[in-house]
């Protein structure tokens, strides 16, 4: 059976130019499966943040492939880059990035707004993703009123509001407690999964890899041992 | 989405408000100077108008009313009035004259009318009347409130003793004020006989350009405008004072005010430099992040140039009492001109900023 893949490295190197070049990536290869929750590990400066901005567009290799989605990234220039990202790719980030300005909702409803999607529409899917996410009650709320936890799940929401069929998450639970990254990323999991979208994590917290679909361990900037669920298991 | 920069704008307030306030010092700077101009501008021109003469007639060389000084014989008269189609010729005398009262000194344009003279008077009066008799003086009212001057008081002029029996109005020329009396006095003053600047001929009105033509081609050493020209005269010696300055100071306001416009909308735009950062790796177009700084640029525009219009209403009521010479006039053109100045220039000053904002790249928004 053909398992399709929603991200595939192929040979990917990607090297920072500078006073002193800093290889961040060395021929990595991987493949994450359509629809699965993976998790990148790996010590600080092992190359995922690296990693995760290629996957995403956010920047391109120095050499090899990298293909999202059935689309290859090293091909498209920055406005086609710009469109990959809005159409197909959730970010959650380990600091939220949420908004100030706006409350919960409205950072949420943003993402679909950049697309096109009219405000009362986009308030409506967003207060309806919300409600999942168990934030019913705090739509309305700035983010500075949010608890960690909370701050993560509307960065959650923003991320699959638009049902992007790629989620990339960097450090997800790196600022909250055991106990609510616990129950975020099971949450991020359990409702990208809902959307049928694929979920790549970037982590240096072994304990994610319990949640995962697939695991790829990586140390400067190598793929050193990648593991299929059962393996995890 | 379309609401993010307006958030930015009035969530920071201090921001908000120097910049709009800045924008809004620049409109006052700008339409003030443009109402005074206008006031100016409609003082020097509303006598003109209403003055009751479809033919303007002077010496060769008088093209205007503030500035001639060249002087029409006596018989000048009876050869204007021999042309075809002219029904009367009132001489009038004009003179900048210094005039002194209550221990202040001021320069006055003061006009020599007959005492049967049709054309010429003050046609608008506040208080008193328009035909000044022997001895007696009719004055601008922004004049006699600035020297405190009331009817039936008296002031000197080069040295005469005069009798105040009206206040006109639209008579204020900012720089100096008309001021009425006989001829024969003003002639006594100037040592003259019977001499007029200019003659205010009486013609059929769609016959006077044709007439205008004649009275100069026939008459020699004389000059004759129709009204419509003889008004586009005393406005171009106007705009010859006035706008130069008028643009210059205008055009420093408006730079003046995209400075501040570009400054805080430049130091917004760093302060929220995560904020770009994240719209951009979310796929929001340069468009989009253009747009978030033009909105809050735009918006401290426009409440600074509403801010500055309002103040400027208030200036316009309160200036009469505070400084009676000005007369500003807020027009509406020019209020609507100041608002599309201002965001104009907000969204030029707001260009360097905004553009900054669309090139952050999206890749900042990994880095902790």
């Amino acid at each position: 059976m053909r398992i399709s893949s929603a991200l595939r490295f192929a040979a990917v190197h990607k090297v920072y130019e500078g006073a002193v070049p800093v290889r961040a990536l060395s021929g990595v290869s991987l493949n994450v499966e359509t629809g699965a929750f993976a998790v990148i590990e790996g010590p600080s400066g092992s190359g995922k943040t690296t990693l995760l901005a290629l996957a995403g567009g956010l920047e391109r290799p120095t050499t090899g492939r990298v293909h999202a989605v059935g689309v290859e990234l090293t091909a498209l220039g920055e406005r086609r880059l710009a469109a990959f990202r809005r159409a197909q790719v959730g970010f959650v980030f380990q600091d939220f990035k949420l908004i100030d300005v706006l409350t919960a909702l409205e950072n949420v409803a943003i993402a679909l707004q950049i697309r096109g999607q009219r405000r009362n529409l986009a308030r409506a899917k967003s207060r309806e993703l919300l409600a999942r996410l168990g934030l019913a009650g705090r739509a309305s709320a700035r983010p500075a009123t949010l608890s960690g936890g909370e701050r993560q799940r509307v960065a959650i929401a923003r991320a699959l509001v638009s049902e992007p069929r790629l989620v990339l998450a960097d450090e997800p639970t790196a600022n909250l407690d055991w106990a609510t990254g616990e129950q975020v990323v099971q949450l991020l999991r359990t409702v990208a999964r809902e959307r049928g979208a694929t979920v790549v994590v970037v982590s240096h917290d072994p304990r994610l890899g319990r949640h995962a679909d697939q695991v790829i361990q990586l140390v400067d900037g190598r793929i050193v041992a990648a593991h299929a669920k059962e393996a995890v298991a | 989405m379309i609401g993010v920069g307006f958030r930015y704008a009035l969530r920071e307030r201090t921001r908000f408000t120097l910049t709009a306030g800045g924008l809004g010092c620049a409109v006052v700077l700008t339409v003030f100077l443009g109402g005074v101009y206008r006031g100016a501008v409609h003082g020097s021109l509303s006598y003109i108008e209403h003055a009751d003469a479809d033919v303007w007639v002077g010496r060769s060389g008088s093209w205007n009313l503030m500035r001639a000084s060249a002087l029409l014989g006596g018989a000048a008269r009876e050869q204007v009035l021999a042309i075809d189609g002219v029904r009367s010729a009132e001489p009038i005398l004009s003179a900048l004259l210094p005039a002194a009262v209550n221990g202040a000194r001021r320069t006055l344009l003061v006009i020599g009318l007959d005492e049967s003279a049709s054309a010429g008077r003050p046609q608008l009066i506040e208080q008193g009347s328009g035909v000044p008799g022997p001895g007696e003086i009719v004055i601008d009212r922004a004049f006699a409130r600035r020297v405190d001057l009331a009817l039936q008081e008296e002031l000197q002029l080069a040295g005469r003793r005069l009798r105040v029996t009206g206040l006109s109005r639209e008579t204020n020329l900012l720089v100096t004020q008309y001021a009425f009396v006989r001829r024969g006095e003003l002639l006594q003053i100037l040592g003259l006989v019977d001499q007029a600047t200019f003659l205010l001929v009486s013609t059929d009105p769609e016959r006077a350009t044709e007439i205008a033509g004649r009275i100069a081609s026939e008459i020699p050493e004389v000059a004759a405008y129709d009204r419509a020209t003889f008004l586009a005269n005393n406005r171009e010696e106007i705009e010859a004072g006035f706008l130069p300055v008028l643009w210059a100071i205008a055009l420093f306001g408006l730079a003046v005010g995209g400075s501040v416009v570009a400054l805080m909308t430049y130091a917004a735009v760093l302060e929220k430099r995560g904020d770009y950062v994240l719209l951009a790796a979310i796929g929001a177009g340069t468009g989009v992040r253009f747009l978030v700084v033009m909105q809050q640029a735009l918006l401290a525009a426009l409440a600074g140039a509403l801010a500055g219009l309002t103040l400027l209403l208030g200036l316009e009521r309160l200036l009469p009492a505070l400084v009676p010479e000005i007369e500003f006039r807020l027009e509406l053109w020019i209020a609507a001109a100041a608002l599309a100045g201002s965001l104009g220039m907000a969204a030029l000053g707001a260009v360097f900023p905004a553009r900054l904002a669309t090139r952050l790249p999206p890749l900042e928004a990994l880095r902790r």
